[in-house]
């Protein structure tokens, strides 16, 4: 595989985009969006139909995608569920034409009967007795902090439902195809075999297209069956949850956290797929790496009436880490000992388990990457010199230019799904060697000459001795896309690479025993994970876990009160990198967009340095997910840094200049 | 109307309305797919073009104001032997970019090359920031231009 060429291609346009496909003949579709957050549609009253032009409501289409179980609305039935909800679609040749007839149709909405409020599911987790460590407590520490949710994506996402015949193929950017094939065979109540997909690039460093591709396939499908042409249709990506999070800490004499008591509200939208695995996300992030035996947890999901969310970066462990480390930080700083040596000294020893009771590896590097940070860092030097600005700065005869804050924090994040449902583990992939000794290599990657893809190239070329030009990928095969779940939560690097090797490893001894082509399946499924009990919180619920630890130096003006992160240091176990210039560039990309995550203001005039440390790159071990971790430790470390220099508790990200000066940063 | 202008180095005529953006005109009428128009309000920079050499967002811009301009797009750049600058700068700095801004930064680079082969660190950033996606690191980018430029640098003492 060219990278030159592949990259040469891309910044040329040529390289083909969903919106591509189809031609000019295709038709255009448009939504008609429901006015209001919440209401009942009394009457639709649909002007005439102009030759060549189609529409379809709910009505036509009584069906929900479902996505592990949890139903979607392709239109609004009667009840409006969210400001924007397609309420209908129709497509033709000309889009002002369309625009002009969505225009004209008249619709008469009522006003919600009953209470507006939101619908609310709760879970109560405890264990232990959580009652008997307060009472015992030497410290009780509490924390909290306001995640916004965050709005839909501006950026328009295009699909296209190509029509040939009984075939339908559906061009999308989507780390699920094998739900898009699913679903739209459902819609459209044909066979499986009449729907291929061809997927394109999803925005890296993101788990945006996880289930609205499909949403926007079954539309698009629908208006497609109906014009008995191919139909193009743009939509635009939902915003992550939010959440609102309070914990309250028991610490015995020696800093150690006894107990916690949380009680957290999740804001997902209407409707979110997959949000129990989104739940148990969160909750494992609330406890971070710190071992705690009692435990009382109150977790709300509040489904109020605005967009649909979908998985943030880490899938519910950013928004977790976010709360548990900051009540961690807390608790170093109350505590009184250097914050570095209150997490080594609270990090969980060879035998016991971690956070609420996860099986700790025996190679948990914690404890030395923790050292590498804080010798590069400098970290309790200025972490202490800024402590004490703090606390002497009403001695100051002048203010100076900035305060300085630095902030550490701690993380892990588990590799793949964590809940039991079939459709989200399971993994394929197919090896055929061809009689020219051409391999091609079916799995559902979504790289399209990524660096992964050429990763996985080099190693499989390196396994059988095979030059990397003959090496092709391809996802079009019907079984790698009806039965492959989502490639996401760093399932593409752990998972893949290792059914890869595997059956290059297959190839290589029956390459010269068997007559050519010689095919190779290899194939993960999961219909739950034996080794995790998710209702006690013990065992493993992940096959292989990435660590990381990150410090985020910052400065505060004291005119602007605006926030600049200066520095940050960030030690990563990220196993075995198959491509450590890009695995660098990946958090590099990951650290710019937390840092949007974290902050708004004017725009920096200088760039971060972040310097990034890769732990023990052995060629032994296997491959894990980096990307994510600075999505789960920069928002703590950062907050941390802007309380020290602020002095200032802020408890709601982005930190705006409004929330300093409001909270009181003055000398 | 019909307007007259230049694209990708060649004389091209169309009737177009006033009310049509360049966007649109060259997207459906000349097959320019480089070009996208995913935000339609001047906040992404993926509809970036070059019309007399300047850089300028054709979401923004209506059709008939490219009447006897010369309009440069990636399909014309990609075609000159000076491309594999581009290619080259962002290849060595190991940018991820994604399919919907590659062609605009490519073009925004091109855009600086040919106004200055030793640009300022702020003109860099500002070639960075000029294409608002959050799919790759600025600091990669601005590395990525800067090499371009002294491969293009090279190309040109070489020549």
């Amino acid at each position: 595989m060219d990278e030159g060429r592949t990259l040469s291609e891309k910044m040329s346009g040529r390289l083909k985009k969903p919106g591509d496909a189809g031609g000019k003949r295709v038709l255009s579709g448009r939504f008609l969006k429901a006015p209001a957050a919440s209401g009942r549609i009394k009457s639709i009253e649909l002007p005439e139909l102009p030759p060549g032009m189609v529409c379809i409501t709910g009505k036509d289409s009584p069906g929900k995608t479902r996505f592990a179980g949890v139903p979607v609305p392709l239109f609004t039935g009667k009840i409006i569920l969210w400001e924007g909800q397609p309420i209908l679609a129709a497509a033709g040749l000309n889009t002002t034409e369309v625009d002009e007839w969505i225009s004209r149709v008249k619709m008469e909405i009522a006003p919600p009967e009953g209470n507006a409020e939101p619908l609310v599911s709760e879970k109560l987790i405890e264990k232990g007795s959580t009652v008997e460590a307060f009472s015992k407590a030497f410290q009780v520490i509490e924390e909290r902090i306001e995640i916004p949710q965050t709005p839909p994506s501006s950026a328009a996402q295009t699909v296209v439902c190509v029509k040939d015949g009984a075939n339908y193929t559906i061009h999308a950017a989507s780390s699920w195809p094998g739900s898009i094939r699913q679903n739209v065979a459902a819609a459209l109540k044909t066979d499986k075999k009449n729907i291929h997909v061809r997927t394109y690039p999803v925005s890296p460093g993101s788990n945006k297209e996880l289930w609205f591709p499909t949403v926007t396939a079954c539309q698009a499908a629908l208006l497609s069956n109906r014009a008995k042409k191919s139909v193009r249709i743009n939509s635009t990506a939902p915003g992550y949850p939010g959440g609102d999070f309070h914990i309250r800490g028991a610490i015995d004499a020696e800093g150690r956290i006894t107990a916690l008591e949380i009680i957290f509200t999740l804001f997902c939208g209407a409707v979110f797929p997959l949000e129990e695995e989104f739940f148990e996300r969160v909750l494992l992030g609330l406890f971070s790496i710190y071992p705690c035996r009692n435990y009382s947890i109150l977790g709300r999901i509040s489904h109020e009436a605005s967009p649909p969310s979908t998985f943030g970066p880490g899938a519910g462990f950013e928004l977790g880490f976010l709360a548990g480390e900051l009540f961690a930080s807390r608790v170093a700083e109350l505590s009184l000992s250097p914050p570095g040596g209150w997490h080594r000294e609270s990090f969980p020893v060879p035998g016991q388990a971690f956070g609420p009771g996860i099986v700790l590896p025996k190679d948990f590097p914690m404890k030395d990457m923790l050292n590498t940070a804080l010798n590069l860092s400098d970290f309790e030097r200025k972490s202490a010199s800024f402590e004490q600005t703090r606390l002497s700065r009403h001695h100051l005869d002048s203010e100076p230019e900035f305060y300085r804050g630095i902030g550490l924090s701690c993380g892990w994040f588990g590799n793949g799904f964590l809940s039991s449902p079939k459709d989200l583990g399971s993994a394929f992939l197919t090896l055929t060697l061809d009689k020219d000794g051409e391999l091609t290599i079916e799995m559902p990657s979504l790289n399209h000459g990524g660096p992964l893809e050429r990763a996985w190239s080099n190693m499989t070329g390196e396994i059988l001795g095979i030059e990397d030009k003959s090496i092709n990928f391809t996802n079009r095969k019907i079984k790698v896309n009806q039965e492959a779940g989502p490639s996401l939560l760093g399932r593409n690097v752990s998972i893949y690479t290792k059914l890869l090797e595997l059956a290059g490893n297959d190839l290589l001894k029956r390459r010269f025993r068997d007559p050519l082509p010689i095919s190779v399946n290899r194939s993960r499924r999961r219909s739950g994970n034996r080794s995790w009990n998710p209702n006690l919180l013990e065992g493993s619920p992940f096959e292989n876990i990435s660590w990381g630890v990150g410090i985020v130096e910052i400065a505060v003006s004291t005119v602007t009160m605006e926030v600049i992160p200066t520095q940050i240091w960030l030690v990563i176990d990220g196993g075995k990198l198959l491509m450590p210039d890009f695995a660098k560039s990946a958090v590099e990309i990951s650290v710019e967009q937390t840092l949007r995550w974290c902050h708004t203001g004017n725009e920096q005039k200088e760039a971060t340095l972040v310097d990034i440390q890769f732990y023990n790159n052995g060629n032994k071990r296997i491959s894990k997910d980096v990307s994510t971790l600075p999505w789960l430790m920069i928002p703590a470390a950062y907050l941390q840094a802007v309380r020290q220099a602020s002095g200032v508790i802020i408890s709601r990200i982005p930190v705006t200049p409004e929330q300093l000066r409001t909270g009181g940063m003055a000398k | 109307m019909i307007i007259s202008f230049f694209l990708n180095g060649n004389p091209v005529e169309i009737d177009t309305m006033p009310h049509h953006r360049s966007v649109d005109l060259l997207r459906e009428s000349f097959q320019i797919k480089s070009i996208q128009q995913s935000c339609s309000d001047a906040l992404c920079g993926t509809c970036l073009i070059l019309m007399d050499d300047r850089p300028v967002l054709s979401c923004l811009v209506p059709a008939f104001e490219l009447k006897f301009k010369d309009i440069w797009t990636m399909e014309g750049i990609s075609s000159k032997k000076s491309y594999a600058d581009i290619v080259g700068g962002y290849k060595s700095a190991h940018v991820q970019l994604c399919n919907s801004c590659a062609p605009a930064r490519a073009l925004a680079t091109e855009a600086l090359l040919r106004q200055t082969l030793r640009p300022s660190a702020e003109l860099v950033r500002e070639t960075a920031e000029s294409v608002n996606c959050s799919c790759c690191s600025t600091r990669r980018v601005m590395d990525a231009i800067l090499r371009a430029a002294k491969l293009r640098e090279k190309r040109i003492h070489e020549s």
